[in-house]
């Protein structure tokens, strides 16, 4: 599951980015995909690329992680294919990039970092339902490997997929459990004080803490605030005429 | 065609801000409605509803490019407000992965949560006549049917004059997409069906009205 593995590598590399404030890295990332968006020129829209590759190398960010761009890149290459080839390769350019910009934040942050970021700018409630996404998500990956491990002990997983309705049953149950999991998790944190909106703000302060108790870094944030606008500078200057 | 998730850099900027203004009226409808239930039960089956809804888009269907969303499950156990609310969860994070696009954001939202609605309407008008795991299916089938048109022709509108030929583009998609309406068709049904048969609770499309803890 790349999604879990993303996260692993957000909350425990220990590269520089990780060390930047989460602010200057969202920063960071809106530069590079307003320079690959607004970019008309091949090499304009090959700047925030580059730019992309270099900072995933120089924060030793795992090459796995570029398995994350190959999906957006097959659909730039579906839409690309209404355009002549100068205009596809534009677009797979600009979809490469974007996407690379978004999975250098995400698995330089560790999510509720980047929840506390999403609740200034979204409602509580929506913030809470965000968290509780991802933890359903992991809560039913988590229930899926027990089945699949528990199905395997038994033998019986090879022949799961000739039977779709005991797959079906499979999946239902684990939904299930998953949604009875969730509910006693939310009554419990009720119990204890919970309101809608409290989790965003719990992480709002946890991502300023998450920062300071992570070795967080004067210079590394500074690097990622200046890198944003040097991206699109160099982007602008390289395919001339960007904005116009 | 939501399937797809619209990527950065195709849509001009005039139509992503458009498609925000729209996510945010749509949002912020559900939000309020679902301050009025009993958000204690309603987040979690939320998050649950969400967190399925993740695994199936990252999960390919064997040699086809494309992956099942539930989205109309999810207006069905969510109800539609509920189940556009999970569509933005969705879009959020899947963009996060570089899966669909961050300024497109508005845009995906409007399609997923678009699909949760219409879906929801359909499953309730089908369920009229047919039981839970059949109106499910065929409410997939007609709302995905629907969904890849509004795209087919949102595209067209959106990206005229800027040299794309949406002739070129959709014998490539469409094949994929049909197929894979089909499957998402069977795989909603036969869960709608399980959950119907186990938790016919579940697919009433709401959640109980606030009460206190």
């Amino acid at each position: 599951m790349n999604l879990a593995f993303v996260d692993y590598v957000a909350c425990f590399d220990r590269g520089w980015l990780h060390r930047a404030h989460p602010l200057a890295k969202a920063f960071l990332t809106a530069c590079l995909v307003a320079s690959a968006v607004s970019a008309v020129r091949l090499w304009g829209a090959l700047v925030p690329v580059a730019a992309g590759l270099g900072l995933m190398a120089s924060a030793r960010l795992p090459l796995r992680l570029l398995k994350l761009v190959l999906y957006p890149a097959f659909v730039a290459v579906l839409f690309a294919l209404g355009w002549s080839i100068a205009g596809a390769a534009l677009v797979f350019l600009r979809v490469v990039a974007a996407a690379l910009a978004v999975v250098l934040l995400l698995a330089s942050t560790p999510f509720p970092c980047l929840l506390g970021l999403l609740g200034r700018v979204l409602p509580p409630l929506l913030v809470d339902a965000l968290f509780l996404t991802y933890r359903g998500l992991f809560q039913l990956l988590g229930r899926l490997e027990d089945l699949w491990r528990a199905m395997s002990l038994r033998g019986g997983r090879g022949r799961l997929w000739a039977r779709p309705r005991a797959l079906v049953a499979a999946l239902g149950v684990a939904v299930l459990c998953s949604f009875s999991a969730s509910e006693s998790w939310v009554r419990a944190m009720a119990l204890r004080g919970y309101r809608p909106g409290s989790l965003g703000r719990a992480a709002l302060a946890g991502a300023a803490l998450g920062w300071g108790g992570a070795g967080g870094g004067v210079l590394p944030t500074a690097l990622a605030a200046l890198a944003g606008p040097a991206v699109v500078a160099l982007s602008w200057w390289l395919g001339r005429g960007a904005w116009g | 065609m939501s399937h797809l998730h619209l990527p950065d850099g195709v849509v001009p900027g005039p139509w992503l801000v458009a498609g925000y203004l729209g996510a945010a009226a749509l949002l912020a409808l559900a939000v309020l409605r679902l301050r009025r239930q009993d958000w204690v039960a309603a987040l979690p089956r939320l998050g649950g509803v969400a967190g399925m809804m993740l695994l199936a888009m990252s999960i390919p269907l064997g040699f086809l490019p494309y992956h099942l969303n539930l989205t109309v499950l999810a207006g069905v156990v969510l109800g539609p407000w509920g189940g556009a609310l999970a569509g933005f969860c969705v879009c959020l994070l899947l963009a996060l992965v570089g899966h669909g696009g961050i300024t497109v954001l508005g845009l995906n939202t409007l399609v997923l949560g678009g699909e949760a609605v219409v879906g929801w309407a359909l499953y309730r008008l089908a369920r009229l006549r047919l039981p839970p795991a059949l109106a499910a299916g065929l409410a997939t089938l007609v709302t995905l049917s629907l969904s890849m048109a509004a795209v087919v022709a949102f595209l067209a509108v959106a990206l005229s004059g800027t040299g794309f030929e949406i002739r070129r583009f959709l014998p490539l998609a469409l094949p994929f997409l049909g197929v894979g309406a089909v499957v998402e068709a069977g795989v909603v049904g036969a869960l709608t069906g399980f959950l119907g048969a186990v938790r016919p609770d579940l697919l009433e499309g709401r959640v109980p009205a606030r009460r206190p803890l």
